[in-house]
């Protein structure tokens, strides 16, 4: 199983967008795909129509086993399913805080589902904290949407610094350009710069575009919905380097 | 966690009652249709079915599906030329591998052509979210010739993780309508409606007997089901479809002459000896056949196993070796349709059809469970003695007589497994399976040094490559001689594994009781 998180500090940047579009492409490639969402806002069960059981919550979700394989639950689409989140998830801090391995209580669990599927998406609240440290360590690839202005290659860059401190090994990191706008020459020029001074970043490119942004109202992956649109498009190229990523360049800091 | 469940929809006019009853419960959502035409493909013995596999072909191309999937999981165009499919001719990939893996060295064969309806839906929850996946599969076969059309129609419910409510109620309003899961699917079900089986073939001797059975009837019964077997390998032996039948067929007829020997008192002296060379010759004329093939089956492993530099001799040999085999095959041809061969089958069949093939001597009446006791402990004590006396210094020929003994110590234990409660027997049989292995490789290594040595006398006289291939040929049979020696170096653990008291023990308990 290979892990990756749809990672940024920043909120409202189109992680959960990409998570559920390139989760629902997996699986079409016919991959066993699970997207876990541990967003207490629940965005992406959301957008697959999905509750979580009324008896789930944060303590059963970091004790692991049973309490997640019964949870798990099947998106309309075959191959994908789904962990749904919790309000109570917003205290998922404070939770693995009184845990001893609170570092790496993530891996820990999803090491128990590792034969049943072939990838694992993480779709992760912003900010950062001690689910995010958890989230960096469990992945073996972590996705960080940019939106193309100075002020988030900024916070792109404080990624970097932390993750040094916390020593996580930072070459797993591929940023990607989100919600960009080709008629704005800022968009432009901050997408050239970075891509010159990063050879992590991938050359995908997702557009800002108002299908995507409508995915809220017809709640489905717009790579299901408008399988043949721009946008779609666009995350099927984004999945296409993902998956070449997963095949060979796939670098795990710990064993 | 539920699985895919599959109900048989013998009328289809019930479809209409179905679907009322399923909108009067859930929120149903068309899915895709599709209709496809297909012949479906497997091996004799149903490799590929029986791993819950279906490969069909549609025009030239080839698709790999697994059951209760609509997706192609691999697909492929194999090339044409050979008379009958197999793994080789497709292309590097994974349709191959999975076809080899299924069945290395059997022929790839169409079973039925039909047209398949594909309808499906989603049942769907609260928020218009799916809950269980159907699908209507439907088939037309048996068009072709202006035949009345052969229908058949099967509903897949597939479960939706998390969902296991609605997916128990979807099978209680179907229950309520009579329906009930099965197991079959779309290929079964068409080949059903057919009057035709899949998957029912096996190579291995499952016959029911009951412990107080008279002897007479037991073996009867075992007989006629080795027949069965041989009637059913004969017409694929014949075409030379590929080598297995072959193969099975003379399995069969080894099993027959080994069930004859437990026929004393049972049946006449003169009804054994005639049957048992009646079997005897059916073995005798196809040994050249199978020796040959089992050669060329080999190849790979013979090729790796002696240095480059011999290669274009060993290459040379083989292509004797095919000559020789298709030369072979012709001869068994002949015979087989000779008056002769004829007359064995045909007579062998009518004496099992007979009441005297349930045996007129004085043991034929007694229960079966005495004799299958009595033999099997003679022949396990009897092989016991056998190894046991084996030192390193023994003769090869010792290693060969506990090797025939063990085989029919096998048999006897396959013909009863029945008789004996739980899996005794197959428990008793795995024990054995080791040993066995190591005397046949060891004997099996033995014969074929010699055959490569009467391969040589296929060469031709003056031919440009006989000198390569008798360096070719001395290559291997040293390397054969060295592996038949690793062999025996073996034998004494398994052996003593074979003698010890875990198989004692299991021995003890089957054979104990009257
Ligand atoms: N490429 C895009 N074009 C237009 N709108 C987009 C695009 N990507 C995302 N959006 C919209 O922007 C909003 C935020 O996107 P999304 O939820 O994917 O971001 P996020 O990073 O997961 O946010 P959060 O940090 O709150 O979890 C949503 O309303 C979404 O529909
Ligand atoms: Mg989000």
């Amino acid at each position: 199983m290979i892990t990756i998180a749809l990672y940024s500090m920043k909120g409202g940047v189109g992680k959960t967008a990409a998570a559920v579009n390139l989760a629902h492409l997996a699986s079409s490639d016919g991959f066993r795909t699970l997207i876990c969402d541990l967003d207490p806002q629940g965005a992406s069960s959301w957008y697959f129509r999905i509750r979580a059981g009324k008896n789930f919550n944060s303590s059963k979700f970091i004790k692991g086993g049973r309490g997640i394989d019964e949870n798990i639950k099947g998106t309309d689409y075959p191959g994908l399913d789904l962990l749904p989140s919790k309000l109570s998830f917003r205290n998922l801090d404070l939770a693995l805080d009184d845990l001893k391995k609170s570092k790496t209580r993530l891996r820990k669990i999803f090491s128990e589902v590792s034969d049943e599927y072939d990838y694992l998406f993480l779709d992760c609240p912003p900010g950062i904290s001690l689910v995010s440290e958890n989230v960096l360590d469990a992945a073996d690839i972590v996705l960080v949407p940019l939106v193309p202005t100075p002020l988030s290659v900024l916070t792109f860059e404080k990624l970097g610094s932390f993750m040094d401190k916390k020593e996580f090994d930072a070459a797993k990191v591929y940023p990607f350009f989100s919600m960009a706008e080709r008629r704005k020459s800022l968009h432009v020029e901050t997408m050239e710069r970075l891509s010159s001074e990063n050879r992590n970043v991938l050359a995908s490119v997702i557009p800002y575009r108002s299908e995507i942004e409508r995915m809220g109202v017809y709640r489905e992956p717009i790579t299901a919905h408008m399988p043949g649109s721009f946008s779609a498009k666009a995350y099927s190229a984004l999945w296409a380097e993902v998956k070449d990523l997963a095949a060979g360049n796939v670098r795990k800091p710990h064993g | 966690m539920h699985k895919t469940e599959y109900y048989s929809i013998s009328d289809p006019a019930r479809l209409d009652e179905i679907k009322a009853a399923l909108e009067g419960a859930f929120a149903v959502s068309p899915g895709e249709a599709s209709t496809v035409k297909e012949t479906y493909y497997d091996t004799f013995d149903s490799a590929l079915y029986k791993s819950g596999r279906f490969l069909t072909r549609r025009a030239r191309r080839f698709h790999l599906r697994e059951k209760g999937r609509e997706a192609a999981s691999a697909g492929a165009a194999p090339r044409t030329g050979s008379a009958y499919l197999t793994w080789a001719d497709f292309p590097e990939g994974r349709l191959r591998d999975v076809l080899r893996e299924a069945g290395e060295i059997r022929a790839i064969l169409p079973l039925v052509t039909i047209t398949r309806h594909t309808r499906s839906w989603a049942l769907l929850g609260a928020e218009e979210k799916t809950v269980v996946r159907l699908r209507l599969v439907e088939s037309v076969s048996g068009e072709e010739n202006d035949a009345a059309p052969i229908r058949a129609a099967i509903l897949e419910a597939e479960p939706v993780r998390g969902y296991g409510a609605e997916f128990e109620k979807l099978a209680e309003i179907l229950s309520g309508l009579g329906l009930e899961p099965g197991e079959d699917d779309i290929l079964s079900a068409s080949l059903k409606a057919r009057g035709e089986t899949i998957g029912t073939y096996s190579s291995r001797v499952s016959v029911s007997l009951d412990p107080g059975m008279p002897s007479g009837k037991a073996i009867r019964k075992i007989l006629k089901a080795l027949l069965e077997t041989m009637k059913k390998n004969e017409d694929g032996m014949l075409r030379d479809i590929d080598t297995e039948f072959l193969h099975d067929f003379r399995v069969s007829v080894r099993r027959s002459r080994s069930a004859l020997t437990l026929t004393r008192d049972i049946y006449t002296e003169e009804e054994r000896e005639r049957w048992k060379d009646a079997l005897r010759t059916l073995g005798r004329m196809t040994n050249r056949l199978r020796d040959l093939d089992i050669y060329l089956l080999g190849k790979e492993k013979y090729a790796a196993m002696v240095p480059p530099s011999l290669q274009p001799g060993l290459e040379a040999l083989f292509a004797l070796i095919a000559d020789e085999r298709e030369r072979a095959f012709r001869e068994f041809r002949a015979f087989a349709g000779s008056d002769e061969y004829r007359r064995i089958l045909l007579s062998w069949g009518a004496f099992l059809d007979s009441p005297a093939s349930s045996g007129t001597g004085g043991r034929a009446g007694k229960p079966v469970i005495k004799l299958a006791r009595k033999r099997i402990r003679k022949r396990y004590e009897s092989a016991l003695a056998l190894g046991g006396a084996i030192t390193d210094d023994s003769p090869d020929s010792d290693l060969h007589t506990l090797r025939i003994e063990c085989k029919k110590l096998r048999y006897y234990l396959e013909f009863f497994e029945s008789l004996f409660p739980g899996d005794e027997a197959r428990r008793a049989i795995k024990q054995l399976k080791s040993l066995q292995d190591n005397l046949g490789d060891f004997n099996d290594l033995h014969v074929q040094q010699g055959s490569v040595h009467g391969f040589l006398s296929l060469v031709p006289a003056g031919s440009p490559s006989e000198r390569d291939i008798v360096e070719a040929a001395g290559g291997l049979i040293s390397c054969l001689y060295s592996r038949q020696e690793e062999r025996r170096a073996e034998f004494a653990s398994r052996f003593e594994e074979f003698s010890g008291p875990e198989t004692k023990d299991l021995f003890d308990k089957m054979l104990s009781g009257n």
